[in-house]
């Protein structure tokens, strides 16, 4: 055991002797080769940026596009005053009845007895109440 | 500039810093270098390649140890990686003759630097790593074996034979 403990310590003991200062041109190389590093760091770098900058580009472009389309449809479909001529009562009555259903004011209509049918009330209009309205 | 600030101004690619700290940690650690590899060369390319990882990846170290102990880490790992790229730790079983060689240092204690290459250089490339590695960097045998990707009993037997080998250069035997 002294005799491995010795020639143990015979090296770690004189190890430090091996330090050597390396030669200039190391820290040249070194100094270089992080330029190099620091240099494609930048690269990678502006290289997100414009990536980036280009699905941004692509995304507003997009909007844009979808927001001309969506007035393009508004212009071919204008809204006309009706002629009197034109007028479905029976029509209109259902859309409002459809549209005071979508609002969630209309209220459960009855939909009558067996032999009985769900039509539009005549002359009254249609009224708040479900089933009122109905004949 | 304290060890701290040096650090600090390294984190922030200062080169006069870089090259401070390069210039006080660079001699111990071409020794290091110069332990596990043959041509100096060799200790040279991988000391750079050793202190350019050193550098980018400073941000990992936490201050929780010595930094020169982190330091030495990556030399060792890079020296190692550098003998398994050149398949040198493929040869660990292999046994050479030390040619008649004898060293018979003036006074027992006192190895010169080239004496200390000279009896490392007569060792194979496994011999020499487990023997660094155990006696001078103070990992143990399990953690070699992960290092160096063999058995912890080669690890064991390989210190065995470079203590045989040693010594029989030393003329102790």
């Amino acid at each position: 055991m002294k005799r491995q403990n010795t020639l143990f310590d015979l090296f770690r003991d004189n190890a430090h002797k091996l330090e050597e200062t390396p030669s200039r041109q190391s820290w040249q190389r070194l100094e270089a080769r992080l330029d190099r590093h620091r240099k494609r760091s930048r690269m990678l770098s502006i290289r997100q940026f414009a990536v980036a900058a280009a699905v941004g580009g692509i995304v507003l472009l997009a909007a844009l596009l979808s927001m001309f389309t969506d007035r393009g449809h508004a212009t071919a479909y204008q809204i006309e005053t009706l002629d009197r001529n034109e007028v479905n009562e029976e029509a209109l009555e259902a859309l409002a009845l459809s549209r005071r259903f979508e609002q969630g004011q209309s209220a459960a209509i009855a939909e009558g007895r067996v032999g009985q049918k769900l039509v539009p009330s005549r002359g009254e209009g249609v009224r708040g109440r479900g089933g009122e309205g109905v004949n | 500039m304290n060890e701290k600030a040096l650090i600090t101004a390294c984190l922030q690619e200062d080169r006069k810093a870089q090259q401070a700290l390069y210039d006080h940690f660079a001699p111990a650690m071409l020794g290091v270098c110069k332990r596990y590899l043959k041509a100096p060369q060799d200790a040279e390319d991988v000391l750079i390649e050793a202190f350019f990882k050193v550098f980018t990846n400073l941000h990992q170290f936490k201050g929780e140890g010595s930094f020169e102990g982190w330091i030495r880490r990556i030399v060792v790992n890079e020296s190692l990686m550098f003998l398994r790229r050149n398949h040198h730790l493929l040869n660990h079983v292999e046994v050479e003759t030390a040619a008649g060689l004898r060293i018979t240092p003036s006074v027992h204690e006192e190895l010169a630097a080239g004496e200390i290459l000279c009896l490392l250089d007569q060792l194979p490339m496994g011999y020499r790593t487990v023997f660094n590695l155990y006696v001078l960097e103070g990992y143990k045998h399990r953690e070699i074996a992960e290092l160096m990707g063999i058995s912890i009993n080669t690890s064991k037997s390989q210190l065995i034979l470079a203590k045989k080998r040693l010594r029989e250069m030393l003329g102790s035997e």
